[in-house]
């Protein structure tokens, strides 16, 4: 959680006069005015606004109808009151965050070493500091599973392992014969996607190849989209290809024109990916366009690694020109910028914020690069925690989700070590649970696969779905696409297929029904069978009405 | 009422015909039998024509008059006769139910109206007859004699009837009305008492009430309330007005009936009745002839009219019955609206309830009980008999609601004003207390300051920072001129000198405190006291320096006893006199070892405790002393690598040598060591700053940073430093300070930014954004690639790309030359032919995103694809966009929101409950306003 800080609200200091007459300056926002109970309810929404608001409040005076008026007021107090709850239900967080803090000024919190802490922490805990020594098969990779359950390490030179790293337990362990480039989970432990020397391969979690992805030639990185099931891959002839693992179909191939990438990553908030290139530049790309949506010019070299904070926010790039710099990647604005002894050859960002860099040997943890809740950034000129300088030639630092571990990928193997404050304290079980059961993880599967957003979905802003499309109508008519085949009738055409005038439908909708099925076309024949059979209920009431119920049956039809 | 006449009518019309056949027949047989009750039935029938209310009130007088008078057909009475059949059956049904007298008959103004109305429609007019005649047969014997003896009776037993019935009838109207208005009960008996006589009254003058009741409209509708069974708070109003002309009317005919009533027991003939008797004495009575009869009727109505107070008016005629029905009906319409839109508001309310929930809480047994919050139990609300006992038990024992607070008062006053035995108790305690804090803690404690000293220097510095900006502030405030000292500096020294001198006054050597040390010798034993007392002398040196103007203008140096206050010997030698003297003061604390006097620290146990505390203290002691050794080295070695700066060549400005910085710095240091050793003479200390200045400026290197750190040592700042030099030493001129300001600034500027201490030596190097040099460096390095210009290059092409163009669409005529690589003259010439075509872009150069930030480039073509999920119109009930879109921004799904919201979100609308659905009894809401509007109106 973060820790937010308490914000001066900047009150007006009243005019005082000698008779006691207090001068009011602003009638409206004046807390002089209101009680202790008062002005503690209006910090209360104000704090939880912040935390958990959803946008402006709209002005419901000038609304006209009175009963979209009541409608719109109503909604109003409902997003209140879910905000204030979200707020309270704070309290049910059983665990409180916190990070290594200095007793007094001289103190610095960048010269505890791993052994200081793992004598003060917890045996469970001090358990979670580990090295594994695999100095054969060349610098390793890591990563962890969305819930931080399972890690997998990749060896340059073909080993690859997947384990319960908790436990110590092994899932897999294959050695592929075939250089890696990259690695990376799959929506849940049970699959994962290699990028080998040409192809890119998906092995299950026993190591078993499942899928060779033919089309994704050369790849040197890869990203997983996990509420849209998509692979998104960069080879080094700078396509950008996104491949549905769901349904295994290829979404787009874009040519990115930037030649080979040298660092990629995902923005967790909105799907967007974001490659750096050799010219300094980081382009952000969606699946819906050809072109980047953006392009930032970061670097004076290439753009060597990349990591973004969990809400989107803020990007952290470090460059070859020994430089690391942090965007805030809403406004498209730097905010500032580090000068680095070397260049960052990883970038991680913790759930907490704490920003991991890895440069040589060496690895640094920054706190407070960024800090959502201020106008300002500061400069941090001291680095939370340190770490390395043993000769050990770090590829990838990663953090481990809901704990506070990071895991560095380097040439002799994987260590993990213990960061306090990196994770985050309270986890969201609808979110990702990391103590999952079997029956979770399968039930969470397929509710994210009910769940799954569509590729068109991705876009800077992910709220956009459902908003008003301002186009006009000639530009509408403009856009539109003149080649797209017309929408066929599925009533005329179900029809069509049978002799009989109704019994056509009717045997259709008879027949699905066994196959129970329901999708668009059923839908839709249900619904034309419906209105028929109304139609006809009434032709005959009216014929009742008229010649009576006898004599009905003889009425003409039309 | 229309109900009842729409019964009632019919029946009449029917029977009417029947009646005339039947009744004359009877009359054949009867006419002498029933002689004398006939002339009696003239004589009540004779009163005329009466309203509803009292039609009904006086059935009983009615029914006698109209039975015994069949064929009557004066026109006046045609509207009786429609009324008539109906209240007698009632009547009859009333008797049927009575005992044998027949006398205490009642009049069905009550709840079972009604239901009597719907008896008596059953009764066709031959039963009635025949239960009448079965009636008078079996039971009515002695009334018949009665009646037969003579009219005086007759007239008398009438008027007890009346007395009765309308009694009875009035009652029922009044408790109603009382009802509803919770009158007092005196004034409900008086209102009895009223009643009674009005009844009398009302036997006799029925007429004239009748005519009052008509004139008011009011009256009427209380009537009709009433009739309806209304008990409804809305007829509130007309009920009061009923009441009151209830009331009124007693008072207009009051006097006369209580006389006649006070007559008529007594047996006493009143006028009236003298005059009855005359009549009767006049043989009148069993005279048989039509005519006669009708004229003796006459007479009497003649003669009761010129009796009454309101003689000589005759009333209205009444309403054709059509229309009469008609305005019941309206109004019968009306009330009905009015119950009805009683409902309005909760059927609305319901119908825009998001959640219905049935049974409804209005039927539930709980209904109504308050579970919030239980309020005390006093004797008054005391709901049964356990509790009343158990308060009376409390009240008793004085802990009763009423009691508390005065014991609470008398308690705390006890607790306020301890006892001597108590205090010395008290006393005792702490001084064991005191006696078993160890001296080991009293250590830990000093160990502490000493940190927090540590703490206090390095705040100091950042303190001394700021000052010095401000000072440079001031400084630029004053201008570049030839002037040596800013105003406000020289203020601020004078203030200074003042305050010290102030303080040196005596007032602390001489205090209270220092005077009752001494005299307690408090020196000896306590710690804490000797300490003060050796920073009280250490400051009082440090005054003095101040005072012969040379002390810094530090401000926080008053602040007193415990508090850290820190004395700056001098700028340049500070930090190393204070590290010098915290060590020392450390190793003081390092070589004390606290002696155990007291028996119990002597005990095992307490030794161990002892031990391990100080142990702890030793451990904080030597990291204190090591970092602020490490420190010391940090800024030597800082000392070192700071000799930064413009080479400046050439000649000097003046003639002397130039000294490489290092030797300088050598030569520097032990003067300063020698400023920050406790008992310097400022004279040399000064002297030596003076040198060290003057060497500075006279310098081949500026020593610009070098200059900067000084200053930002003390907060004097190099301006004071010349002055100093004026007063004490002369060697030196001083040079004016619009030089040295600005590299100074320079060099502030650059070691403005913090420099971390531990990663540097660590290899890590942070940030310098203002080291300008490098980044243009790099700038210049990257624009070779041409990364730079080829970014901005690119962006431009996208912003003309989608911005507005301009596409000529000319087409040139016939032998004229069109294209590309035209010559202006020929541009020129087809200009006025041209047709141009402007294009509108994706976004206005002035309008993008991207507008002013180079290293951003966003496209701003619209996303096909996305649009899939773009709402192509606003939906209907919304009236701006962003209405709709804030619509869409509560999300329903538990992963967004809490498990309260949720549910609520997903709550259906109807929730039926198990257990019997009741209706709803009673309207659950009111409508709001609706009598203030109605106000609002009638002004």
């Amino acid at each position: 959680m973060e820790v937010d800080t308490a914000v001066d609200e900047g009150r007006i200091a009243p005019e005082k006069y000698d008779n006691g007459a207090v001068a009011v300056r602003s009638s409206r926002n004046n807390n002089l005015l209101l009680n202790k109970k008062e002005r503690e309810n209006l910090r209360r929404v104000k704090e939880a606004h912040k935390a958990y608001g959803r946008g402006k409040k709209i002005n419901l005076r000038n609304i006209k109808d009175k009963k979209l008026r009541s409608n719109l007021k109503s909604l109003e107090g409902k997003v209140q009151d879910a905000t204030l709850k979200a707020k309270d239900v704070e309290i049910l967080h059983e665990e409180t965050p916190g990070f290594l803090e200095p007793e007094h000024e001289l103190e610095r919190t960048y010269r505890v070493r791993q052994e200081d802490i793992q004598e003060n922490v917890a045996i469970s805990t001090a358990k979670k500091r580990f090295e594994l020594k695999l100095d054969q098969l060349g610098p390793y990779m890591c990563e962890y599973t969305r819930n931080g359950g399972d890690l997998l390490i990749a060896g340059r030179k073909g080993h690859v392992a997947t384990m319960d790293w908790r436990t110590g337990k092994l899932g897999c362990e294959i050695q592929l014969n075939e250089i890696v480039r990259d690695v990376r989970w799959l929506h849940q432990n049970q699959f994962f996607a290699v990028a080998q020397k040409s192809n890119v391969y998906i092995y299950d979690r026993m190591g078993v190849e499942v899928h060779c992805l033919q089309k994704h030639r050369d790849v040197t990185h890869m990203e997983f989209l996990p509420y849209h099931f998509l692979l998104a891959t960069l080879g080094t002839s700078g396509w950008l290809k996104y491949q549905d693992t769901s349904t295994g179909k290829l979404v787009t191939e874009i040519q990115t024109k930037l030649g080979p990438p040298v660092s990629a990553t995902h923005n967790p908030h909105n799907a967007i990916m974001h490659v750096g290139h050799q010219n300094g530049t980081v382009t952000l790309w969606s699946p819906n366009s050809t072109e980047p949506l953006v392009k930032l010019l970061c670097h004076r070299g290439p753009v060597r690694s990349l990591a973004i904070d969990r809400e989107g926010r803020y990007m952290v790039t470090g460059g070859q020109d020994q430089k690391m710099s942090v965007w805030d990647i809403r406004m498209f604005k730097e905010v500032s910028t580090y000068r680095m002894r070397k260049p960052l050859s990883s970038i991680a960002i913790s759930e907490t914020g704490l920003t991991a860099t890895a440069w040589g040997t060496k690895s640094t943890i920054w706190k407070g690069l960024f800090d959502k809740n201020v106008s300002e950034q500061k400069h941090v000129s001291t680095p939370y925690m340190e770490w390395g300088g043993e000769g050990k030639q770090i590829d990838r630092l990663r953090w481990c989700p809901y704990e506070d571990v990071l895991g560095y990928g380097h040439d002799e193997g994987f260590s993990s070590i213990i960061i306090p404050g990196a994770g985050e304290a309270n986890f969201d079980a609808f979110e990702s649970n990391p103590f999952e059961t079997k029956k979770q993880r399968q039930e969470g599967e397929v509710k994210s696969l009910l769940n799954k957003l569509q590729p068109e979905m991705i876009a800077l802003n992910p709220n956009f779905v459902g908003n008003l499309d301002l186009r006009s109508q000639e530009q509408r008519q403009a856009e539109k696409d003149l080649d797209a085949p017309p929408e066929e009738n599925v009533v005329e055409k179900v029809r069509n297929k049978a002799r009989g005038k109704n019994s056509a439908l009717k045997r259709y909708i008879r027949k699905q029904k066994k196959r129970n099925i329901i999708d668009d076309k059923k839908l839709k024949v249900e619904a034309e069978w419906e209105k028929i059979k109304s139609e006809r209920q009434g032709k005959k009431a009216k014929n009742e009405e008229d010649y009576g119920v006898a004599l009905s049956r003889f009425a003409r039809p039309e | 009422m229309a109900r009842r006449q729409a019964h009632g009518r019919p029946l009449l019309r029917e029977s009417g015909p029947k009646k005339s056949g039947s009744k004359k027949a009877k009359h054949s047989i009867r006419s002498t039998a029933l002689n004398a009750f006939s002339i009696a039935a003239d004589q009540v029938d004779g009163r005329g024509p009466r309203g509803p209310r009292t039609r009904q009130l006086d059935v009983e007088a009615e029914f006698h008059g109209k039975r015994r008078k069949p064929d009557s057909s004066d026109d006046e009475d045609e509207d009786d006769d429609d009324e008539r059949p109906r209240k007698r059956i009632a009547r009859e049904d009333d008797e049927g139910a009575d005992d044998s007298d027949g006398l205490e008959w009642r009049v069905g103004v009550d709840e079972d109206d009604d239901s009597e109305i719907d008896s008596d429609d059953a009764f066709g007019e031959s039963d009635e007859e025949n239960l009448g005649i079965t009636k008078n047969t079996s039971k009515g014997k002695g009334h018949k004699v009665e009646y037969s003896e003579g009219e005086d009776e007759d007239m008398e037993g009438v008027e007890q009837d009346d007395d009765t019935s309308s009694l009875g009838s009035e009652a029922i109207d009044l408790a109603t009305a009382l009802d509803q208005w919770q009158e007092s009960e005196s004034e409900q008996e008086l209102e009895n008492a009223a009643e009674d006589d009005e009844s009398v009254s009302d036997g006799e003058e029925s007429a004239s009430a009748e005519e009052d009741e008509s004139t008011s409209p009011s009256s009427d509708a209380g009537v009709f309330d009433e009739e309806y069974g209304y008990d409804d708070e809305d007829a509130t109003d007309s009920a009061y007005n009923a009441l009151h002309s209830v009331i009124s009317d007693f008072q207009d005919g009051g006097k006369n009936g209580k006389e006649r009533l006070d007559a008529s027991d007594l047996g006493i003939s009143t006028p009236k009745d003298a005059h009855m008797k005359t009549l009767k004495d006049l043989g009148l009575n069993s005279t048989k002839g039509g005519d006669v009869q009708k004229t003796v009727k006459k007479l009497k109505r003649e003669d009761k009219r010129a009796s009454k107070p309101g003689a000589g008016k005759k009333t209205d005629a009444p309403l054709p019955q059509r229309q009469q029905a008609k305005l019941d009906r309206s109004a019968a319409y009306e009330k009905t609206n009015e119950t009805l839109d009683r409902w309005t508001e909760t059927v609305k309310h319901n119908r825009r309830a998001e959640h219905l929930i049935f049974p409804l809480a209005q039927n539930s047994e709980t209904h109504g009980v308050d579970r919030d919050a239980i309020a005390p139990i006093t004797k008054a609300t005391a709901a049964n008999d356990l509790e009343s006992t158990i308060m009376n038990i409390m009240e008793e024992s004085g802990l009763g609601p009423s009691a508390p607070r005065e014991t609470q008062a008398l308690s705390n006053e006890n607790l306020n004003k301890p006892s001597k035995s108590e205090m010395k108790e008290r006393n005792a305690a702490l001084r064991r207390e005191r006696l078993l804090q160890s001296q080991e803690e009293a250590r830990a404690k000093r160990i502490k300051k000493i940190k927090s000293k540590a703490y206090h220097r390095i705040h100091r510095k950042a303190e001394q920072r700021k000052q010095m900006k401000e000072l440079e502030a001031l400084e630029e405030a004053a201008g570049e001129d030839g002037k040596t000292m800013s105003l406000g500096e020289q203020e601020l020294d004078d203030l200074n000198r003042q305050r010290a001198i102030v303080r040196m006054g005596g007032k602390h050597k001489d205090s209270k405190w220092a005077k009752k040390g001494a005299k307690a010798g408090r020196a000896v034993w306590d710690d804490e006291f000797k300490t003060s007392l050796k920073e009280m002398s250490r400051r009082e040196i440090d005054l003095r320096r101040r005072i012969e103007g040379k002390g810094d203008s530090d401000s926080e140096v008053d602040s007193v006893g415990e508090s850290y206050s820190e004395s700056d010997a001098d700028p340049g030698a500070d930090p190393d006199a204070k590290r010098k003297q915290l060590l020392e003061e450390v190793e003081l604390l390092r070589g004390e070892y606290p002696t155990t006097e007291d028996k119990l620290l002597r005990l095992p146990f307490m030794q161990r405790v002892e031990a391990k505390k100080r142990a702890e203290n030793e451990a904080l002691l030597k990291q204190i002393s090591k970092e602020l050794a490490s420190d010391g080295e940090d800024k030597s070695s800082d000392d070192e690598s700071v000799d930064i700066g413009r080479r400046s060549y050439g000649q000097p400005t003046k003639g002397e040598k130039s000294r490489p910085a290092l030797a300088m710095e050598k030569i520097n240091k032990p003067s300063a060591h020698a400023a920050a050793s406790e008992d310097d003479e400022p004279l040399s200390a000064s002297a030596a700053e003076g040198a060290e200045y003057g060497s500075a400026m006279t310098n081949g290197w500026e020593i610009a940073a070098k200059s900067a750190r000084t200053s930002k040592k003390s907060k004097k700042g190099p301006k004071p430093q010349v002055a100093e030099l004026g007063i004490n030493a002369e060697v030196l001129t001083a040079r004016p300070v619009g030089k040295t300001a600005v590299p100074l600034r320079q060099a502030s500027r650059h070691q403005s930014q913090p420099k971390p201490n531990g990663p540097v030596g660590q290899g890590l190097e942070i940030d310098d954004t203002s080291s300008s040099d490098d980044s243009s460096e790099d700038e210049s390095q990257a624009d070779d690639e041409g990364v730079v210009s080829g970014f901005a290059a690119e962006k431009q092409a996208l912003v003309r790309d989608e911005g507005d163009k301009v596409i000529d669409e000319t087409i040139p005529g016939w032998g004229s030359w069109a294209g590309e690589g035209l010559s202006k003259r020929e541009e020129k010439r087809t200009k006025e032919r041209r047709f141009l075509k402007k294009v509108e872009g994706v976004v206005k150069e002035k309008a993008r995103k991207d507008r002013g930030k180079e290293k951003v480039m966003i496209n701003e073509k619209m996303i096909r694809k996305n649009g899939k999920y773009l709402a192509s119109q606003l939906p209907h009930p919304f009236e701006s966009r962003e209405q709709y879109e804030r619509s869409l921004h509560l999300p329903v799904g538990q992963e967004w929101v809490t498990k309260e919201t949720f549910q609520d979100a997903t709550k259906p609308r109807v929730i039926v409950k198990q257990g019997v659905i009741a209706p709803m009894s009673k309207p659950m809401y009111q409508a709001s306003g609706t009598a203030a509007g109605g106000g609002g109106k009638k002004r």
